[in-house]
């Protein structure tokens, strides 16, 4: 068993198998050898570690992507963001939970987790105005009126002639 | 690039969230779409090697802003949410929203035409200089002509490679 410290100071203990799913605990891991040293994780709360670790739980077991997995272009073009069934329950939350987790995966390097959060904002922005994303995700419209008429300018072409 | 044809005509009818509009392909192919990535990538060539971090592109806010009525600060902690992502994030989630299967920088049917990497570079500042440096995000462009009968854009774009 392995034992994680959040940021807000508290123990969660998981099966090393499940907490290995997180290159950065498993390399941390490897660092420290046999220890029962409690891992601290600064930047991860508790809230958001019980997630996490719900996600390393269900897909315990399925192979890590290679560590120096390639994402030439070529790849990313044929990628899609089609998120399984479970994934989508799990990743169903606030968009508070949603972008906390995103950065709780790329903080703990896991890769798998990382790409539903971004294929869930992906998904999200999909197909929508840039009025709507910015409503969706509380943007502010920040620009200059030279942007303004710059913008103007591009979508002139889509106007009715 | 990615330029992807399907059949060939002259003419045809679109839409971008607006009411039916009337255009000429061959206008709209070559002065708009062609102005369009070549500013892309003046853009990303010009920009790349100093795209700045995220977080500075962001202005800066005080959060007693919170305090106040405005709709710009009441609007602010979801926000914040998404500024916190970092600049390598932000692209991930860009590029799959233009190259993704499925998914294109610029999209043109018959009934409609979808345009996501101009939709992103139009929501706010940060994000027009991101998308505007990133010439990938303008490269995935969908033609679907299946239902024309006029050769002729198809003809240009296979003499373009000779």
């Amino acid at each position: 068993m392995v034992t994680l410290v959040t940021s807000d100071n508290e123990k969660f203990t998981a099966d090393k198998e499940v907490a290995e799913r997180s290159v950065l605990i498993k390399n941390m891991l490897e660092d420290v050898g046999e220890s029962d040293q409690p891992i601290p994780l600064p930047n991860v709360s508790s809230s958001v570690l019980k997630k996490v670790l719900e996600y390393c739980e269900h897909h315990r077991g399925e192979p890590l992507p290679a560590a120096d997995a390639d994402t030439t272009q070529d790849d990313t073009r044929k990628r899609t963001t089609d998120i399984s069934e479970w994934d989508q329950k799990f990743i169903t939350v606030d968009q508070e939970m949603l972008f906390e987790i995103i950065l709780a995966a790329n903080y703990l390097d896991i890769k798998s987790l990382l790409d539903v959060g971004c294929k869930t904002v992906a998904n999200m922005i999909k197909g929508k105005t840039p009025e709507e994303i910015r409503k969706l995700f509380n943007i502010v419209n920040d620009f200059t009126p030279e942007e303004e008429a710059q913008i103007k300018k591009e979508n002139e072409w889509a106007e009715d002639r | 690039m990615w330029l992807r044809i399907h059949g060939a005509s002259q003419t045809f009818y679109a839409s971008r969230r607006y009411p039916w509009s009337r255009m000429s392909l061959f206008h709209f192919r070559i002065v708009d779409t062609t102005a369009i990535i070549e500013e892309a990538n003046a853009t990303s060539r010009a920009m790349t090697p100093k795209l700045p971090s995220f977080a500075i592109l962001w202005k800066p806010w005080n959060p007693n802003d919170l305090l106040s009525n405005s709709t710009a600060t009441r609007t602010r902690p979801s926000f914040l949410q998404l500024r916190k992502l970092p600049t390598e994030l932000l692209l991930e989630i860009f590029t799959l929203v233009c190259t993704s299967s499925g998914s294109y920088s610029l999209e043109i049917k018959r009934d409609s035409v979808s345009t996501a990497a101009l939709d992103l570079s139009q929501v706010c500042s940060a994000w027009r200089q991101v998308t505007r440096a990133t010439g990938v995000l303008w490269s995935n462009l969908y033609v679907d002509l299946s239902w024309g009968a006029n050769l002729t854009l198809s003809e240009m774009v296979i003499k373009s490679r000779l």
